[in-house]
C-alpha cells in the first residue's frame, strides 16, 4: 500500500497512500459541512441543499472525468508534470493557475473562519492577529512537509467523524418532522445555484491530479468512496439540522454552529466549543494542504526554490482574507459564484481538458511519424 | 587513550614499565608489582579499585609463586603459563598498549615477562557496585523487581538471563575521547533491522565528546531535538522492558554508569504502554491505557482550557459550575490566566525543591508546600479554590505518563498562556501545533505517530487495546514494519 511519491520537485522522497490523501480531502471538505449557509444561494432554503449536495456529488465526479483520462494517458506522473512534459516552458501558466487557485481558496476559507469569530464568538477580535495566528501555524505545519499534513489529516477526521456523531446524536432526539417542507417548491435554478456553491467551494478536489498519481492504493474506489461517505455524512448533518430547526436556519451566516449551539447535552451547555474546535482542525489541514501545494507549484516554476515560497503565500492569503472581510464588493465577489466557481473550472476542468486535447494530438501525430517512417 | 599511538609493546620489561609509568605520570592509582618467574623478570600492573585482589591472589599470583620449571625463555614460559599455570578464565593476550591500556581500565591485570613482546591480560575486575534493586520510577505491580545498575556488564548479564538466543548480540563500543566509556549495542541478529543498526552504530562513532558520564549524554545524538517537543528515544531501567522492545526489533543501549537503558525507535505510542498491561488482562489494560491518553490530555490542555472558558467562553459551563466558580474568582485579585501560571510555576519550583532537597529536609519543605498553595492561598483570597482544583488535577494527571513529563510542563504553560490570551481558537491552534508536531517526525524513518497515524490495524492491536496473548503471540509485529516505515527489514539475511 505504500509507495515513495515520485515529487521531483517535491525535493523529499515520501510515502503516500491513497487513503491518506483521500481522508485529507475529505477533512478538507467537511469544512463545506461546518459553513454551508443559504446566502447567495438563489432563494434556496437549507432543506434544498439535500438536492443540491447530490448534484454537486455528480458534478464533482463529471469535473474529474478530463482528469482520470490524463493521470490514465500518464501514469504515474501528476498534472504539473504532465504539463511541463507536454507544455514545456509554457507549462508555468498551468503553475501560476494553480498556485492563483490555493491562495484563493485559502483566503476565502480563512476570512469565513474570521468573519465566523468577529460575528459570534468575539466582535472585539483583531482581525489581524486571527489571520496572522491561523496562517502562521499553516504555515508551520506546511512546512513540516506534505507527509505531516496527511498523517494530521488523518487524526483530524477521526476527531471530524466523531464531532459529527456527537453532534447528531445530541440534535437526533430534537428533530420533528414538521420542520420539514416539501421538496421542489422552489426553482430548479436554486438547488443547482445550491449545488454550484457547493461544488465551487471543492478546492480539495485538486489533489486528486497532484498527490494521487504519487501514491498506492485504490485510486478510483478511494474517491468514490471519500465521495460518498462526504454525501452521507453531509446529508445526514443537514437533515438533523433542518429538522431540529427547519426555516429558522435560512437566516444564519452559520447555521450549523445555531443547530450545535443549540444542541445542550449533559455537563456542557452547547456544544458550539466543539463545532469551534471541529472547524479550526478542519480548516488548519485544509490551509496546510493549500500552502503545501502552492510551494510544491512555486518549485515546479524554479526547482530551486525549496520551502521559503510558503511564508510569503501565507502572508498573501492572510492579507487578502482580511480585504475579503473588511470589503463587501471584494466579501461578495468570494462568496457569490462569481470568482471561485469559474477558477474552479478553469483549474479543474479546463487544463485537464487542454492537456488531454494537448496529449492525443501529439499521439496523433507520434501515429504519422510512425507510418511515415515505416512507410 | 584514542589520541595515543597505537605502539607496539616491546620485548624489554623495562620498557614496557617505563611506558605504563610514563603514560600515568606516577598516578597513585597504578599499581606494578615487579616479580621473578622462574628466574625471567616480571611484573604485574593493575589498576586499584577496578581489579578484586582476592582473585589476583588465587588465581595469579598463588600459582605463579607455586609455580616451578626449568624453562627459561621467556616466550615458552609465557605460554606455559597462560596455558597450565594460570587459574584464569577470562584472558588476551596484547601486542600492543592501546589495546593494553583499555583492557587495564576495563578491570584486567597485565602480567609482562622480560623478552617477550606479548602482555597477559587476566580478567580480575571487582569493584563495589549498588546492588540490583527495585525500579524507581517504572514500578509494577506483578512484574519483576530488578531494575538495572551502573556496571554494564552486569546490565548485559540480566538482558542475556531473559532472552537466551544466541541470535541476541550485544557490541561493545567505546565513546568519549578521556572517557573511554564501554556502551553496549543490544539486538536480535534476526530481528532488527540491519539500517538501523548500522544508523544507530554510526551516530554513536560520530560523537565527538570528550567525557560521556551517563545516558543521557548520548540521548542527544540518537534522536531529533531541533524543533521537536518529544523524545524520539526512551528510556527504561528495566531489564524485562528492554527485553520486550529488543523483540520487538529495537535497538537498546546500555551506558556503562547509567542505571537505564536508551532504546530506538522510539513511538509516541509507547508512552502509553507499561509493563503491567501485558500482565493484566486486556480489558483492564484497555482501561488504563484510556486512563492514560485522558490524563495526558487533562495534563497538557485542562489548565489552558480552564482559562480559555473562564476569560472568554463562560456559556460553555453549566450554570451552577459557572457560578461558583464566578463567586470564587470574585474574591481574589488576580485574572484567571496569571492565577493559573502563578500556581503552576510555584508548583514547578516546588516539585524541582523535592527532587533536589537533602533527604532530611524534604518533609520540611512539603509540609511548607502543602500549607502555601494547599491551604493559605485559598484562605487569604489569593488564589480561588477551582483554580487550585485544576492545577491540583493537572499536577497529579501528568505524573501518570511520566515519560512526556518534559514537555507536558512546557507546553501546558505555553497552552495556559494562549488559551487566556486568544480564548478556545487560539487553544485549539496550539493543539494543532502539537498535532502536527507528533505527526512531522520520524524516529529512524519510522514516523513516530505510528500507527495511529498512518493508520494499520495490525499496528493498533496494542495501541489503544492491548490484543490478548493469542493475538500478539501469533505474529511479532517488529517495528520496521509500522506503517510508513522507511527502515527496510533486512535482518532475516543476516
Amino acid at each position: 500500500m505504500k509507495q515513495v511519491v515520485n515529487s521531483g520537485k517535491d525535493g523529499t522522497s515520501k510515502i503516500l497512500n491513497s487513503s491518506q490523501v483521500y481522508i485529507t480531502m475529505f477533512v478538507s471538505q467537511a469544512l463545506l459541512m461546518l459553513t454551508m449557509n443559504t446566502v447567495y444561494s438563489n432563494g434556496a432554503r437549507m432543506q434544498d441543499f439535500l438536492i443540491s449536495v447530490g448534484i454537486a456529488f455528480v458534478l464533482n465526479i463529471l469535473l474529474l472525468i478530463p482528469t482520470a483520462f490524463l493521470l490514465h494517458l500518464h501514469p504515474g506522473k501528476s498534472i504539473l508534470e504532465i504539463s511541463r512534459e507536454l507544455m514545456g516552458r509554457w507549462a508555468v501558466i498551468v503553475y501560476g493557475i494553480y498556485l492563483l487557485f490555493y491562495i484563493t481558496m485559502a483566503s476565502y476559507y480563512l476570512s469565513f473562519f474570521e468573519l465566523f469569530l468577529a460575528n459570534v464568538l468575539d466582535p472585539k477580535i483583531s482581525l489581524l492577529m486571527v489571520a496572522t495566528a491561523v496562517m502562521g501555524v499553516s504555515a508551520y505545519s506546511a512546512w513540516r512537509g506534505l507527509e505531516a499534513v496527511v498523517r494530521v489529516g488523518e487524526i483530524v477526521a477521526v476527531i471530524l467523524v466523531l464531532g459529527f456523531i456527537f453532534l447528531l446524536t445530541a440534535l437526533f432526539p430534537k428533530v420533528e418532522s414538521i420542520e420539514f417542507l416539501p421538496f421542489f417548491e422552489n426553482s430548479f435554478s436554486s438547488y443547482m445555484t445550491g449545488a454550484l456553491l457547493l461544488f465551487s467551494r471543492s478546492g480539495a478536489l485538486s489533489m486528486v491530479g497532484i498527490l494521487i498519481p504519487h501514491t498506492r492504493g485504490r485510486k478510483v474506489g478511494g474517491f468514490l468512496l471519500f465521495n460518498l461517505a462526504f454525501y452521507v455524512i453531509f446529508s445526514l448533518i443537514l437533515i438533523v439540522c433542518v429538522g431540529t430547526m427547519g426555516g429558522y436556519l435560512d437566516h444564519w451566516l452559520f447555521p450549523v454552529y445555531s443547530a450545535s449551539a443549540f444542541a445542550q447535552t449533559g455537563l456542557l451547555q452547547s456544544m458550539d466549543a466543539l463545532f469551534v474546535a471541529m472547524w479550526i482542525c478542519g480548516l488548519m489541514t485544509k490551509l496546510s494542504m493549500d500552502l503545501s501545494l502552492s510551494a510544491l507549484c512555486c518549485r515546479h516554476i524554479s526547482p530551486r526554490v525549496k520551502k521559503w515560497p510558503i511564508f510569503p503565500i501565507a502572508a498573501v492569503s492572510g492579507a487578502i482574507s482580511l480585504m475579503i472581510c473588511n470589503n463587501q464588493a471584494v466579501q461578495s465577489l468570494f462568496f457569490s459564484l462569481q470568482l471561485l466557481l469559474p477558477i474552479l473550472v478553469l483549474t479543474l476542468g479546463v487544463i485537464p481538458i487542454v492537456l488531454l486535447i494537448l496529449c492525443l494530438h501529439r499521439k496523433k501525430q507520434e501515429v504519422k511519424g510512425g507510418k511515415a517512417d515505416a512507410g | 587513550m584514542n589520541e595515543m599511538e597505537n605502539r607496539m609493546t616491546s620485548a624489554s620489561l623495562e620498557e614496557n614499565v617505563q611506558y605504563f609509568t610514563e603514560t600515568f605520570d606516577g598516578s597513585s592509582d597504578l599499581v606494578i608489582r615487579r616479580m621473578e618467574i622462574c628466574g625471567v623478570p616480571a611484573a604485574l600492573i593493575t589498576m586499584e579499585g577496578l581489579i578484586d585482589k582476592l582473585t589476583i591472589a588465587q588465581t595469579i599470583l598463588n600459582p605463579i609463586l607455586a609455580f616451578r620449571s626449568e624453562v627459561t625463555d621467556p616466550v615458552k614460559l609465557f605460554d606455559i603459563l597462560q596455558r597450565d599455570v594460570l587459574a584464569i578464565s577470562d584472558f588476551k593476550t596484547v601486542t600492543d598498549y592501546s589495546t593494553a591500556l583499555n583492557l587495564l581500565f576495563n578491570g584486567f591485570a597485565l602480567l609482562l615477562l622480560d623478552g617477550c613482546i606479548q602482555i597477559l591480560a587476566a580478567g580480575t575486575q571487582g569493584f563495589q557496585f549498588r546492588s540490583i534493586s527495585e525500579p524507581q520510577n517504572e514500578t509494577t505491580q506483578s512484574g519483576s523487581r530488578e531494575s538495572f545498575v551502573e556496571p554494564y556488564l552486569i546490565n548485559m548479564g540480566m538482558i542475556r538471563r531473559r532472552i537466551r538466543d544466541p541470535r541476541l548480540k550485544f557490541e561493545r563500543l567505546v565513546v568519549g575521547k578521556r572517557s573511554n566509556t564501554n556502551i553496549l549495542l543490544c539486538y536480535l541478529r534476526d530481528v532488527a533491522s540491519d539500517e538501523l543498526v548500522s544508523s544507530v552504530r554510526g551516530k554513536i562513532k560520530s560523537m565527538h565528546l570528550d567525557t560521556v558520564l551517563a545516558s543521557g549524554y548520548l540521548a542527544p545524538f540518537l534522536q531529533k531535538s531541533g524543533g521537536f517537543f518529544f523524545r524520539s528515544a526512551s528510556r527504561s531501567e528495566r531489564p524485562d522492558t528492554v527485553c520486550a522492545k529488543i523483540g520487538e526489533g529495537r535497538v537498546a543501549i546500555i551506558v556503562d554508569g547509567t542505571p537505564s537503558a536508551l532504546i530506538v525507535p522510539h513511538l509516541f505510542v509507547e508512552n502509553f504502554q507499561s509493563f503491567d498491561d501485558y500482565i493484566n488482562r486486556p480489558f483492564f489494560a484497555f482501561f488504563i491505557r484510556m486512563l492514560k491518553y485522558l490524563a495526558f490530555f487533562i495534563a497538557l490542555f485542562m489548565p489552558g482550557f480552564y482559562v480559555a472558558t473562564t476569560a472568554f467562553h463562560p456559556e460553555l459551563l453549566p450554570q451552577p459550575l459557572l457560578l461558583k466558580i464566578a463567586q470564587s474568582e470574585a474574591t481574589t485579585p488576580f485574572p484567571a490566566m496569571l492565577e493559573v501560571l502563578i500556581i503552576h510555576i510555584i508548583y514547578e519550583i516546588m516539585r524541582e525543591a523535592g527532587l533536589r532537597v537533602p533527604r532530611p529536609l524534604a518533609q520540611a519543605v512539603s509540609i511548607v508546600s502543602a500549607l502555601v498553595i494547599g491551604d493559605t492561598a485559598v484562605s487569604s483570597g489569593l488564589i480561588g479554590a477551582p483554580t487550585l482544583m485544576v492545577v491540583a488535577i493537572t499536577a497529579t494527571a501528568s505524573y501518570v505518563t511520566p515519560s512526556l513529563y518534559e514537555p507536558v510542563a512546557v507546553i501546558r504553560l505555553i497552552m495556559i498562556f494562549i488559551g487566556g490570551w486568544m480564548g478556545f481558537w487560539g487553544l485549539m491552534l496550539g493543539v494543532f501545533v502539537v498535532l502536527v508536531n507528533i505527526c512531522s517526525e520520524t524516529s529512524y524513518g519510522i514516523p513516530f505517530s505510528a500507527p495511529v497515524s498512518p493508520f494499520s490495524r495490525q499496528g493498533m492491536r496494542d495501541v489503544f487495546w492491548r490484543a490478548s496473548w493469542k493475538k500478539l503471540g501469533k505474529r511479532n509485529m517488529k517495528v520496521q514494519d509500522m506503517p510508513g516505515s522507511k527502515l527496510k527489514d533486512s535482518s532475516s539475511g543476516r
